[in-house]
């Protein structure tokens, strides 16, 4: 939108008052006028731009309007602070909005531990939301992992939920186009 | 880029007029309302050019391929280009239109080309997902044209059943030039097996490669495949690309000459018969400049 300060400014009569003329006060008051005009304008084009402008300083909520043609770099990605699991059957809600990056501890150290995740917060339909969640069981008992929400799709030949001997952290990456409706995960570490 | 507006609101006289003292020229009022207007007149120009070129909250943003530095990224999403049903054998992906293609096949050959990727020199990743566009199984032969390195699993025959899908990351560092392709899960995918040599016989896949043992030569090539079964109108694809001369056809043998970029020692061709693969008896390459 291109500024319209000019509409103002250029009605300044740069020659008033007339020389040899019996110059009417008005003159000066149309110029007033005209110079407070010109700077309400150009206030309120100010404001917007730093109301509705990208700062370096700050965060910036694009609101999912879309960011194209760009250059990526040393850039990361939320990962919020890591949960620990302390009891043997768990529900926990994977906020996407909250960062791309999930981790969970199991510090519970008996047997037969059992995690569900439901991942919320998804971007709208027709846009691709993609969150990677990370489990670290904590000891080589059978961990039972699962992932709810939606229809979930474990790519591969194996079906949710998932059982593990193991205390390597076990890594999902799952993904949505339509909100959530359906989901796909592949895991990560056994690809 | 600091404003230049002082340049002239600077050297506007805000003295004028002075107490006490009659006047002896208007033109200092004339001085004062010129350097007012050529303030607003710079003014809007600067504010022009951050219009233009700013990014906004409230707009989509293109930053004609500048970077985004030391940025951290929060509950964001990206670009899905719906393809839909693909019915050419060979598809372009543009990784300009979104970071997710979503393809809809059936039974066939298919050969996806990725074009407008990024400079050289930028890693770009594209997710593209194949969707059985059918509720019954479909098999397809999937290729990539380019320099493909496969990650992992080969593409080849894909074998969806009813409305599943597949899915591949595909990236490269140089503008395309190399392309890597890492299907997501091979449950689908049984990657046919690598041909013989140039002049070897035996059955050829869906998908091979062959290696001519003539690396850069300037002549071109006649490839040749016999089988029974073609029918009337067979289909070659090399390296993604629709080979543009087929000078024989019959159901029994086809053959073409001079594609270009056969050079090399590494070529993914593709036969799409009306029978299948089965009936391919033995396939022949050799250089039509010299006749190898």
């Amino acid at each position: 939108m291109p500024s319209t300060v000019t509409n103002y400014s250029s009605k300044i009569n740069i020659n008033y008052p007339e020389v040899g003329k019996d110059n009417d006060s008005q003159g000066f008051r149309d110029n007033f006028y005209n110079i407070q005009a010109a700077l309400l304008v150009a206030s309120n084009e100010i404001t917007d731009l730093q109301e509705n402008g990208v700062k370096l300083t700050q965060e910036n909520d694009f609101n999912f309007n879309t960011i194209k043609n760009a250059v990526l770099q040393n850039t990361s990605e939320l990962a919020p602070t890591t949960i620990s699991i302390t009891t043997a059957s768990s529900y926990h809600i994977v906020d996407y909005s909250a960062g791309s990056y999930h981790r969970y501890d199991i510090s519970y150290s008996g047997t037969g531990t059992y995690a569900s995740f439901e991942i919320t917060n998804w971007p709208a339909s027709d846009l691709y939301g993609s969150v990677k969640i990370q489990v670290k069981p904590a000891n080589t008992s059978t961990c039972t992992f699962n992932i709810a929400g939606g229809t979930v799709t474990l790519l591969g030949s194996n079906n949710f939920p998932r059982q593990y001997n193991q205390t390597k952290p076990v890594i999902y990456e799952a993904w949505t186009t339509d909100n959530g409706a359906n989901v796909y995960v592949v895991e990560l570490t056994s690809v | 880029m600091t404003s230049t507006i002082t340049e002239y609101a600077n050297t506007i006289d805000i003295n004028f007029p002075v107490p006490g003292k009659a006047l002896s020229t208007i033109k200092e009022f004339h001085s004062n309302f010129n350097k007012i207007q050529k303030s607003f007149t710079r003014a809007s120009l600067e504010i022009n050019q951050l219009e233009i070129t700013s990014v906004k909250f409230t707009e989509n943003a293109n930053f004609g391929g500048q970077i985004i530095k030391k940025a951290n990224f929060e509950n964001q999403s990206w670009a899905v280009n719906n393809i839909g049903l693909v019915t050419d054998i060979i598809t372009n992906i543009d990784c300009s239109l979104g970071y997710y293609h979503k393809i809809k096949i059936e039974n066939g050959t298919y050969s996806f080309n990725i074009v407008n990727w990024p400079d050289n020199n930028r890693h770009s990743k594209i997710r593209v997902e194949l969707n059985n566009n059918l509720s019954t199984t479909t098999t397809s032969y999937i290729s990539f044209s380019g320099n493909i390195q496969y990650i992992g699993s080969e593409a080849g025959t894909l074998t969806l059943p009813g409305d599943k899908s597949a899915f591949y990351d595909i990236w490269t560092v140089d503008n395309g030039e190399s392309i890597f392709v890492k299907p997501l899960s091979t449950t689908y995918i049984s990657t046919s097996t690598p041909g013989g040599g140039g002049g070897g016989g035996g059955t050829l896949p869906s998908i091979t490669y062959i290696n001519p043992q003539q690396a850069g030569s300037s002549g071109g090539y006649i490839m040749g495949v016999v089988g029974t079964n073609f029918g009337a109108t067979p289909q070659i694809i090399v390296n993604g690309n629709q080979t543009p001369a087929i000078t024989s056809s019959s159901t029994t043998e086809v053959y073409f000459y001079s594609v270009a970029g056969m050079a090399g020692l590494s070529h993914s061709v593709v036969v799409r018969t009306a029978a299948g693969d089965s009936n391919i008896v033995y396939y022949w390459l050799y250089e039509d400049a010299t006749g190898d």
